[in-house]
C-alpha cells in the first residue's frame, strides 16, 4: 500500500472515523488546507491518513466538494455557484453540522463559508424562540436573566418578540 | 498507521464519540467558538447581537464580530415608543457606546455606522478611537455635520487605515489634516461650508497634492469655503497631478483664511478658474507683512474676470500699502462687475487721517474711470465681524462718501454711538431696498424684460442707495429727489413744518455737531427743509438721543409739571423701546401703568399694555429717556390716531426750550 503512493503520487487514501476508506487523487485533497500542511510536511509516509472527527457519510460529502472545485478551472466560477448552492439545499441540519465541523477540521475554507452562511441564513431574521427550537438549543437562563440580556441589547431586539 | 502522523489529532480522538450529531441534541452550542463566531459573521449586526439571548454560551459570542454595521435607521421605526418609555436610554449612540466597549480582543475589521441625529463630537472621538485600538481597517461614518482633525493624537494612529466619509445629508465640514491616512469623501452632495485646513506636514507637495485634489473633488459641491495656505500650495501646480482640479459649480463665497502671499497666487488662480459662480472674495487675513508686488499678482487679476458673477471683495487688514494698493487697483480694473469692496482698517490706517485721506484720493479715480458702483454696507456680512478690532462700518460709510465725492476723514474712533445708530438706519434703508428689490423682480417677471434692463434696474437701486450717502453737490437736486422717494418710507405723507423751539433745538444739534456725518444737509450749511422728509426726521431721533446720552445732567433742571404732563399723557409710538421709554418717564413720576393705558387710543395694537417695564425705586431720571419721547411728539412722529393736544405740544416746546437754554448755560 505505502508503496503505491509513493510509486503514484496522484492518490492517497483518507480513513473516516467509522473506519471506512477514501481513495483521493492528491491534487483534490489539497483543497483541505489541513491534507496540504500535511504533505508538505513529508508525512506521505503515512499510507492511509485518518480523519477521526469526520464520519463516512460526511466524508464523502467533503471529497465530493474538493473533488467539483479541484476538477474546476477558475474560468468556471458561475458553475462553482451553482454547485455551492445544489450542493447544501435539502440537507439536513444534521449533516450540515457534521459538515461544517469537517470543514473547519479539514480547513477548507470555502465549504466552511457556504456551511457557515446557510446556518446563518436560518438564524437570520428569526425570534429567538424559533432559533432555539430549530437548533435545539438548551435554555439555561432564568427568566429575570433572559429580560435583563433583552433590555441589554433592546435596540437589536426592536420589532421582535 | 503511523503514530506520528495520528499525534496532530490525538486529543480529538477523545472526542470522537462525539463527531456526529443526532436529532434532538443542541448542536450548534457545542460547536467551537471560532466556528460560531464565523457563522456569526454572516450575520447582521443586529442578528448577532440578537444570538445572545439564546443561552448563556451565546450572550457574549456577539463581541467578538468583525464586522460591525450599525444604521440608526433601522433603530428609528421604534424610536418613538422607545422614547415614551425611557426618554434617556435606549438611544442609538448608547447602544453604539455598548457594542464598541463590549467588544473583544479581537480585531474590528469594519465599523460603519449611520447616525441620523447630531452626535457630540468627543462622543464620536471615543467611537472612532475605540475603532482605531482594535486596528480598524474600514471606518464607515455617515453622519449630518463632520468634523476632522487629525492633528489629534486620535487620527495619528489612524494613518494606516482609509477613512471613507459617505455623507448626504453633510452641510457643514471641517476638515484638517496632514493627510498622512486617506481619506475618501464621497457622496457629499448637500454641503454648504466647508472648512479646509490641510498641512504638509513632512510629506512632499508631489505627494500630498493627489490627496488635496481628493479631499477638493469629494466636497466640489459645496457653496461656502474656507481654506489654508497649505491647502492653496499644493493644487499651485495642478498641471502636474491626474486628474486636475475639479470644477466647483456650486461655490459662490471663498475665504482665505491665511495671510495672502506670492506664493499662493497660483494655487488661488486655479481655484478661481475653477469656481465659476464665485460672488465673494475674502481675504480674511489680510496680505502678508512682507508681501510684495509682482507680476503674478497682476496675472492673477486679470484672470478674475472670468468669475463673471464675482461681485464682493473683502480685505481684512488693510493698511494701505503699496502692495495692497497696486492689487486693489488692478482688482478695480479688472474686476468689472465688482459691486462692492469692503476694506478693514488696521488703526495704523484709520487712526491717521493724512493717510486714510490720500488712500481715498488713490481710489477714487480708478474706481470711478472704471465705473465701479459701491453699493451701501450689507450689515448682514460685517456684523459678526464688529467685536474684531476692525471698523467695518465706518470705513465703509466714509467711503460711500468719500468715494462720491465728498471726503470725510475725521478721525471718530469715541464716536460709535453714534456710529450705532447710523448703522440702524443703514440697516433700514437696506430693507427697504431689499422690498424694492422684489418688487422690481415681480416687475420684472410681468414685463419678461432681458437681462439688459434687470442689470439697467439694479444700477438704479445702487444709486438711489448711494445717493442716500452723497452730497447734494454730486446727485443733481432733481435725482436726490427721485432717490429719496425711492427709499419709501412709511407713507410719502407731507411734514408738517416743525415748531419754532424744533427748529431751535435742531439748529443747536447742528451746531454742536451732532449732524456732523449727516450728508443729507449742504455742506456746513443748516437748512430746516432737509428735515421734511422721514430720514431727516429720524435722523434728528438719533441725533438727539446722542444728546441727551451726552448731557444727562440736564434732566434734572427740566420743569417737572410740563415732563409730568408728557408722562401722562402715554407714549408717543408703539416701538417696543418708545413705549418702555415713555414707561420709563412715568415710573419716575409714580404713574400708574393702568391710569394711562386704560385711556390710550393705541391700546388694542399694543404689547406692553399695563405692564410696568421698570422694577425698584429710580429716582434718576436720564435725558436720553426724555429726549426719545419728546422729539418724538415734536417731530409729530406718533401714530396717526394718536391725537396729541395743544397743552401737549405746548410742553413739549416748553421743554425744547428749556434743554437748549440749559445746554448753553452748561457748556
Amino acid at each position: 500500500m505505502a508503496s503505491s503512493i509513493e510509486n503514484n503520487n496522484e492518490k492517497l487514501t483518507l480513513k473516516s472515523s467509522d473506519g471506512e476508506e477514501f481513495l483521493v487523487e492528491k491534487h483534490v485533497a489539497l483543497q483541505s488546507t489541513l491534507l496540504q500542511n500535511m504533505l508538505d510536511s513529508d508525512c506521505s509516509s503515512a499510507d492511509v491518513i485518518p480523519l477521526p472527527k469526520i464520519d463516512a457519510r460526511t466524508l464523502a460529502l467533503v471529497l465530493g466538494y474538493c473533488k467539483k472545485h479541484a476538477d474546476a478551472s477558475s474560468s468556471k466560477q458561475g458553475e462553482l455557484n451553482s454547485f455551492d448552492s445544489e450542493f447544501l439545499k435539502d440537507m439536513d441540519m444534521g449533516a450540515l453540522f457534521n459538515l461544517v465541523l469537517a470543514a473547519n477540521f479539514m480547513e477548507i475554507k470555502g465549504l466552511l463559508d457556504i456551511a457557515a452562511q446557510k446556518i446563518a441564513d436560518t438564524i437570520k431574521d428569526k425570534p429567538h424562540q424559533e432559533v432555539r427550537e430549530i437548533f435545539h438549543v438548551e435554555n439555561d437562563y432564568t427568566p429575570e436573566e433572559e429580560a435583563a440580556v433583552r433590555e441589554e441589547n433592546r435596540w437589536a431586539f426592536e420589532g421582535f418578540p | 498507521m503511523d503514530d506520528v502522523v495520528l499525534l496532530p489529532f490525538s486529543k480529538h480522538q477523545k472526542l470522537s464519540k462525539d463527531v456526529t450529531y443526532g436529532e434532538g441534541m443542541d448542536v450548534i452550542s457545542s460547536l467551537s467558538d471560532n466556528v460560531l463566531r464565523h457563522i456569526l459573521s454572516f450575520l447582521s449586526t443586529e442578528d448577532s447581537i440578537r444570538t445572545s439571548i439564546l443561552s448563556r454560551r451565546w450572550q457574549y459570542l456577539w463581541t467578538s464580530i468583525s464586522d460591525i454595521n450599525l444604521d440608526d435607521i433601522s433603530w428609528s421605526k421604534e424610536n418613538d415608543k422607545i422614547k415614551d418609555q425611557c426618554p434617556m436610554c435606549h438611544r442609538f449612540s448608547d447602544f453604539v457606546d455598548r457594542v464598541l466597549l463590549l467588544h473583544d480582543a479581537s480585531d474590528i475589521r469594519k465599523l460603519h455606522l449611520n447616525i441620523l441625529d447630531p452626535v457630540n463630537s468627543a462622543r464620536l472621538s471615543s467611537w472612532i478611537s475605540a475603532a482605531i485600538r482594535h486596528n480598524v481597517q474600514e471606518l464607515n461614518l455617515e453622519l449630518p455635520r463632520l468634523t476632522i482633525e487629525d492633528d489629534r493624537s486620535l487620527w495619528a494612529d489612524a494613518l494606516s487605515c482609509a477613512v471613507k466619509v459617505h455623507a448626504p445629508n453633510l452641510i457643514y465640514l471641517k476638515f484638517a489634516s496632514t493627510l498622512k491616512g486617506h481619506f475618501h469623501l464621497c457622496g457629499i452632495s448637500s454641503l454648504v461650508n466647508a472648512s479646509i485646513n490641510l498641512l504638509y506636514g513632512d510629506m512632499s507637495p508631489q505627494d500630498v497634492s493627489p490627496r488635496v485634489i481628493g479631499v477638493l473633488a469629494g466636497i466640489c459641491n459645496v457653496k461656502s469655503s474656507t481654506v489654508s495656505a497649505d491647502t492653496l500650495l499644493s493644487i499651485s501646480d495642478v498641471e502636474d497631478i491626474v486628474g486636475g482640479l475639479p470644477t466647483f459649480p456650486n461655490m459662490t463665497d471663498l475665504k482665505l483664511n491665511t495671510e495672502f502671499s506670492p506664493d499662493l497666487t497660483g494655487g488661488l488662480i486655479n481655484l478661481l478658474e475653477k469656481s465659476p459662480k464665485l460672488e465673494f472674495l475674502d481675504f480674511a487675513q489680510g496680505f502678508d507683512s512682507d508681501y510684495f508686488h509682482d507680476y503674478e499678482g497682476g496675472l492673477m487679476l486679470e484672470r478674475v474676470p472670468s468669475c463673471c458673477c464675482f461681485k464682493r471683495f473683502s480685505l481684512s487688514c488693510f493698511e494701505g500699502k503699496p502692495a495692497e494698493m497696486h492689487f486693489l487697483r488692478l482688482l478695480l480694473k479688472n474686476a468689472t462687475v465688482l459691486l462692492r469692496m469692503t476694506l478693514y482698517c488696521e488703526p495704523i490706517l484709520s487712526e491717521d487721517s493724512e493717510k486714510e485721506e490720500e488712500v481715498n484720493n488713490q481710489l477714487r479715480p480708478i474706481s470711478l474711470s472704471s465705473q465701479f458702483q459701491h453699493e451701501s454696507s450689507n450689515l448682514h456680512d460685517t456684523h459678526d465681524r464688529n467685536s474684531k478690532p476692525k471698523k467695518p462700518l465706518h470705513l465703509l460709510f466714509k467711503e460711500a462718501v468719500g468715494l462720491s465725492g465728498k471726503i470725510e476723514v475725521e478721525n471718530e474712533v469715541e464716536d460709535s454711538e453714534l456710529k450705532k445708530k447710523l448703522r440702524k438706519l443703514e440697516e433700514e434703508v437696506r430693507k427697504l431696498t431689499e422690498n424694492r428689490n422684489e418688487r422690481e423682480t415681480l416687475k420684472k417677471l410681468v414685463k419678461k424684460s432681458n437681462n439688459g434692463d434687470g442689470s439697467k434696474e439694479l444700477r438704479t437701486i445702487t444709486k438711489s442707495l448711494h445717493l442716500l450717502f452723497a452730497n447734494n453737490d454730486v446727485g443733481g437736486g432733481g435725482e436726490k429727489s427721485e432717490g429719496m422717494a425711492n427709499l419709501g418710507m412709511e407713507d410719502p405723507r407731507l411734514y408738517k413744518e416743525l415748531s419754532r423751539e424744533m427748529v431751535e433745538f435742531v439748529t443747536h444739534l447742528f451746531e454742536k455737531g451732532y449732524f456732523r456725518d449727516a450728508n443729507f444737509l449742504p455742506r456746513n450749511k443748516f437748512d430746516v427743509t432737509c428735515f421734511e422728509n422721514s430720514y431727516g426726521r429720524d435722523f434728528v431721533k438719533y441725533a438727539a438721543e446722542k444728546f441727551g446720552k451726552d448731557n444727562r445732567e440736564i434732566a434734572k433742571w427740566l420743569s417737572a409739571s410740563d415732563l409730568k404732563r408728557v408722562a401722562a399723557f402715554g407714549c408717543p409710538s408703539l416701538g417696543r423701546k418708545n413705549i418702555f421709554f415713555a414707561k420709563r418717564l412715568r415710573h419716575f413720576f409714580g404713574i400708574q401703568e393702568d391710569t394711562v393705558c386704560s385711556k390710550c387710543i393705541l391700546k388694542p395694537s399694543c404689547k406692553y399694555v399695563n405692564q410696568s417695564v421698570w422694577r425698584g425705586d429710580n429716582k434718576n431720571l436720564g435725558l436720553v429717556v426724555v429726549m426719545r419721547v419728546i422729539t418724538l411728539y415734536a417731530l409729530e412722529s406718533v401714530p396717526p390716531q394718536l391725537v396729541v393736544p395743544d397743552e401737549m405740544k405746548d410742553s413739549v416746546n416748553r421743554l425744547l426750550k428749556e434743554v437748549v437754554n440749559l445746554s448753553a448755560t452748561v457748556a
